[in-house]
């Protein structure tokens, strides 16, 4: 499959990210998104940063900073890389999700027909 | 009568007086000359002034008795009392002058024997004085003799060594042989030094030359190197302003210190990364493989982070 199915929802992430940023307080020096797939079927969306390390970096890379990241962008799973600079992983696709998605609806579902 | 002999007393009193006086003012004692004076003598001639003087003392006496006896003549009117004491009043006059002879005579020999003993001690002084003067002349003879014989020991002792080295060096070279062993020891000494000069200084010259060379040649690179940023900002900045500014070397770079403010302003490198919504409300998202060199590293670290994280499992 190509990832180009995954384009629309980096388009929305590489939108919200700034402004969610902003609501923090920290300026979004943001210089590119990468969109990939790897092999095992994880689409990552890469949001490379350019902190200078005068401005404090450890506020872009601190807990609460990714959770408020997480949390905004629908629990999406994110991480921080920053070996040779720093980056923002956003996991946008994995089977596993899909699986445990799937773990947690189908019993839901199950429940429902069986009028619980 | 009887005034008449009183007079003539009296004058004979005054006579032996005067006299006495007069010796004993013509008596010279030395009394602070260090100078030794004949003994004997000079005490003999203090024995006889001494002497003399007791003698006038008595005569006096004796004159003044006899007066006495006079005038008690002439009170009992005794002729020939007073013949015999006028005879003994002349009598006493001739001692007494004898006496003042024999006293003047005792200074005078007393004076003589000072002036003896003065000579003779000027004399001595004189006689020490030469001998001194002697003794020094003979003292700066001898030095002047001394070192007259070592100046001669000195030249003897420097003819002996040029003798001795004459005598040395004159059979090394006058010999037939010993010329020869000179000739051949002076060959074999040019053969040596030709022999290094060659196996050591010429090539030490090539080597010397080619390192000079190798030196410039490093050194022309060099200044090409550090020369070519000036080249190529004079080509790249042609003359602006009129005139060329100076440039200065600062830790090595050129800077030109006397362009404008703004054009040492560095540039705010994060103005650009500021993210800006594109024109058309779409933000550009590059799709990369997940092979992509630059990329690889970036997946490797984020799904480590997300397993260490435990969200999800691969």
């Amino acid at each position: 499959m190509s990832v180009n199915r995954y384009f629309p929802a980096a388009r929305y992430v590489a939108q919200a990210i700034p402004g969610i940023l902003a609501q923090i307080g920290l300026k979004p020096f943001i210089s590119r998104f990468v969109l990939t797939e790897t092999q095992y079927g994880n689409a990552w969306l890469f949001v490379v940063l350019e902190v200078d390390p005068l401005i404090h970096p450890e506020d872009y890379t601190s807990c609460d900073t990714l959770d408020y990241l997480s949390t905004a962008l629908n629990g999406l799973s994110i991480v921080v890389s920053d070996s040779y600079g720093l980056r923002y992983a956003v996991l946008l696709g994995s089977p596993h999700e899909i699986l445990q998605v799937a773990e947690t609806i189908i019993p839901r579902w199950v429940d429902a027909l069986e009028g619980n | 009568m009887k005034i008449i002999s009183r007079s003539i007393l009296t004058i004979m009193i005054f006579t032996f007086l005067t006299l006495a006086l007069l010796s004993c003012e013509g008596i010279y004692v030395p009394v602070s000359v260090s100078v030794e004076t004949p003994q004997p003598l000079y005490a003999a001639a203090q024995s006889t002034l001494a002497y003399g003087q007791n003698q006038l003392n008595e005569l006096s006496r004796q004159s003044t008795m006899v007066g006495l006896s006079i005038a008690q003549a002439e009170n009992a009117a005794e002729q020939a009392t007073l013949d015999y004491n006028q005879r003994q009043l002349m009598d006493l006059a001739i001692r007494g002058t004898e006496v003042s002879q024999n006293m003047a005579q005792a200074a005078a020999n007393q004076q003589f024997i000072i002036e003896q003993t003065q000579i003779v001690w000027n004399a001595t002084a004189t006689a020490q004085s030469q001998a001194a003067t002697d003794t020094y002349s003979r003292y700066l003879l001898n030095v002047t003799q001394t070192a007259q014989a070592q100046a001669i020991l000195s030249f003897h002792a420097s003819e002996t060594a040029q003798a001795v080295t004459a005598l040395t060096a004159i059979p090394l070279t006058a010999t037939p042989l010993a010329e020869t062993q000179a000739a051949i020891l002076f060959q074999q000494r040019k053969y040596e030094r030709q022999s290094f000069w060659g196996e050591i200084v010429t090539p030490l010259k090539i080597l010397l030359t080619t390192l000079i060379i190798i030196l410039l040649i490093t050194g022309g690179v060099l200044a090409f190197r550090r020369l070519m940023p000036v080249l190529e900002f004079r080509l790249r900045n042609p003359r602006r302003y009129g005139n060329l500014r100076p440039l200065y070397l600062m830790e090595g770079k050129f800077v030109d210190l006397a362009a404008k403010p703004n054009r040492l302003t560095p540039r705010n490198t994060h103005r650009e990364f500021i993210h800006q919504p594109p024109i058309d409300g779409q933000a550009q998202v590059e799709i990369l493989g997940p092979d992509d060199p630059s990329i690889i590293n970036w997946i490797t670290e984020a799904e480590q982070k997300l397993r260490a994280n435990g969200r999800t499992q691969p």
